[in-house]
């Protein structure tokens, strides 16, 4: 077969391949509608149980009066009374377990728990009712609120353990009550070039299409997530907080990264299937490894270390190893190539390293001397970053505003003066701008999604070679002269990689690779030969068939 | 620090095929089955481990274990201080000297390491 009728059936079989996309997304349009007018009539009932109940148990507290019968105030003054031995906290997690609960979380005066409420009914031999009760919802919006009570006792939502296996170690077990968010879901406006979560970031990524990253599992490990009014304000949905080793706290995100971050996976893939891991900053392996046993298909982290040369002290090895071991399980792996630093992992083998291009007001795109590029001296031959994704310019990179928990670190450090120095917005408003090569990593796992869902079994490897095989080539601009102020030029660089990623490109070429993997008699070296300018006639043919 | 706050460690484990993470930087997708231990040596690390009052809380290449500083002195036999960051509440372990690895895990155990803070980028 000449290469032109290659060409040809390549046309075909995509061609029939998008004719079955549109096919599917008008079963999932109509899924979706069925969903919602399920939605609608449930709400229409009486109250029903969550799908898992979560509650605060209480320990026996030290100072031999419960948390739940103190007549004094629980303050800082008073607070180490409630605290409990360390033996009989142990003891409390190891036979919560065995009765079936998950433990969330160890805090110094409550541990936290989930179960469905006949776990709960079964041990604490007791019934837990479902109340419709009115509360006032974000925007003064009136309401109405699941709340959960057991009949029993008299403390609302109290559950009494007394005639339960656990009576001899804890004193109660709280219920937990409806939260809600107060931040505004809009971001404020300021009066410098930036852009905006998820349509600014989307456009600049060239996000287009029908992929949406659905039931593709994206994990990140950061500060935490809050649930901001921003992500339901979009339909993003994310899945409960887990905490890595020693983290607390899964409902909030006091440093602010974490969730700030994580809208740039969203800008690319709203539909992704989102965990974030918290990590506690004591043990980053732990937190990973955590990451790693939920299965997903890619793991995003916007951290390391700087490391400039080796050897890699014991405990650095110990991270390698573990990045190196998801990788092995055909997890893809992003890590921030750094901010200046010589960022490991981000320099490690088998990550896709992501650098920052900066794209101006006019669109006009450059590296950011903000980002590093290097060859690292750790691993001969591995130049960082692989591809990019957008990031600001110095002093701050003060550039996505992205939504954050109110009056967090973020929050708070970056309200104080004006861009670039400072963001402009409040110190309280749940909104921050900000960005760093912690922005590219969460994008190119957004794009490596919509990869992801268009060919499932794309492996880490070839994910990285298609994204640079489609990047778009920067050639002006340096990147951090602290890793040497390299300059983009045309083609591959230190500053840039293979550039900024495009999304759309990467898309349709993982197509093409699906379809030749599938086919045994082509090679996937046939798609390697295929150039850029032939995929965009390829897409101008596929779109115009599908119009 | 509160009486039950603890600290976190990567346990180091035999491998199967004898090499050891402290043989080579380059540990990638491609030789990660040669660090790998076995499910027996997992399992007795974490028996042990256990006894010796650490909860073992997550499994890859290496157990991450939790305990209290006491406790990893008394086991270890290495000197440690925390060091905690007042604004981010981050604490940070800083450990003197090499581990000691008592006999009960030397079948098994070859190190223990501490990890340090990780930079946000």
């Amino acid at each position: 077969m000449c290469t032109e009728q290659k060409k040809l059936t390549l046309v075909v079989i995509v061609i029939m391949h998008f004719v079955k996309l549109k096919g599917g997304d008008k079963t999932a349009e109509k899924e979706k509608e069925k969903e919602k007018q399920e939605k609608k009539e449930k709400s229409k009932s009486a109250p029903s149980l969550p799908p898992i109940v979560y509650a605060e148990v209480s320990v026996q507290s030290v100072g031999g009066v419960s948390l739940f019968e103190t007549r004094e105030l629980v303050t800082s003054r008073t607070v180490a009374d409630f605290f409990s031995e360390h033996q009989l906290v142990k003891s409390a997690v190891s036979q919560l377990r065995k009765e079936g609960f998950e433990v969330l979380q160890v805090g110094p005066t409550t541990i936290t728990i989930g179960a469905r409420a006949e776990v709960y009914e079964r041990v604490f031999k007791t019934k837990i009712v479902p109340e419709e009760r009115d509360v006032i919802k974000e925007f003064n919006r009136e309401d109405t609120a699941t709340f959960l009570d057991c009949p029993d006792t008299a403390v609302p939502g109290l559950i009494d353990p007394s005639k339960s296996s656990l009576a001899d170690i804890l004193e109660g077990v709280a219920l937990n009550e409806p939260v809600y968010y107060f931040a505004s879901p809009i971001p404020p406006s300021v009066g410098y070039w930036h852009l905006d979560v998820p349509d600014d970031v989307g456009r600049a990524l060239n996000v287009k299409g029908r992929a949406t990253g659905r039931n593709v599992k994206v994990v990140m490990v950061d500060t935490g997530w809050y649930r901001h009014p921003f992500f339901d304000h979009h339909g993003f949905r994310a899945n409960p907080v887990v905490l890595g080793p020693g983290a607390s706290d899964p409902d909030h995100d006091e440093h602010g990264h974490g969730t700030g971050e994580s809208a740039n996976v969203f800008a690319a893939a709203p539909d992704v299937d989102f965990t974030m891991v918290k990590m506690s900053f004591v043990n980053t392996v732990g937190a990973f490894n955590t990451a790693v046993s939920l299965r997903p298909d890619i793991i995003s982290c916007s951290w390391g270390y700087d490391i400039r040369t080796g050897p890699l002290s014991a405990s650095m090895r110990t991270l390698a190893a573990a990045v190196a071991n998801a990788v092995h399980k055909g997890i893809i792996v992003i890590f921030s190539a750094g901010n200046g630093h010589w960022a490991f992992p981000g320099q490690h083998p088998d990550v896709i390293s992501a650098g920052g291009v900066f794209m101006g007001a006019d669109g006009s795109l450059q590296a950011t001397p903000y980002a590093s590029g290097f060859e690292s001296a750790i691993y001969p031959g591995r130049k960082v970053p692989d591809v990019c994704g957008l990031v600001g310019l110095p002093p701050k990179a003060l550039y996505i505003m992205l939504p954050i928990e109110p009056e967090c670190t973020i929050d708070r450090d970056l309200s104080d003066g004006t861009h670039p120095n400072g963001d402009e917005t409040a110190p309280d408003d749940g909104w921050a701008a900000f960005s760093g090569t912690s922005a590219a990593a969460p994008q190119l796992a957004g794009v490596c999604a919509l990869m992801k869902q268009v060919w499932p079994q794309l492996t880490p490897a070839k994910a990285r070679d298609i994204l640079k095989r489609t990047a778009r080539d920067i050639t002006k601009g340096n990147c951090s002269a602290r890793t040497g102020g390299h300059p983009a030029v045309p083609g591959p660089d230190l500053a840039t990689g293979h550039g900024l990623v495009d999304a759309s490109q990467a898309k349709l070429l993982t197509l093409f690779v699906r379809m030749l993997s599938a086919l045994p008699r082509y090679t996937s070296k046939l798609a390697e030969e295929v150039t850029k300018e032939e995929m965009q006639a390829l897409e101008d043919m596929l779109l115009a068939s599908v119009d | 620090m509160k009486k039950f706050e603890e600290i976190s460690a990567e346990v180091i484990l035999k491998s199967q095929s004898g090499r050891s993470l402290a043989d080579t930087d380059v540990i990638t997708a491609e030789n990660i089955d040669e660090f790998m231990p076995t499910a027996e040596t997992i399992s007795e690390a974490k028996r042990h481990l256990q006894e010796l009052g650490f909860t073992v809380v997550q499994s890859g290449v290496t157990l991450t274990i939790m305990g209290k500083l006491e406790r990893f002195k008394e086991v270890f036999k290495v000197e440690m201080t925390l060091e905690k960051d007042e604004q981010t509440g981050n604490v940070t372990v800083h450990s003197e000297g090499e581990s000691v690895i008592p006999d009960s895990l030397k079948n098994v155990v070859e190190n223990v390491v501490f990890l340090g803070p990780p930079e946000l980028f």
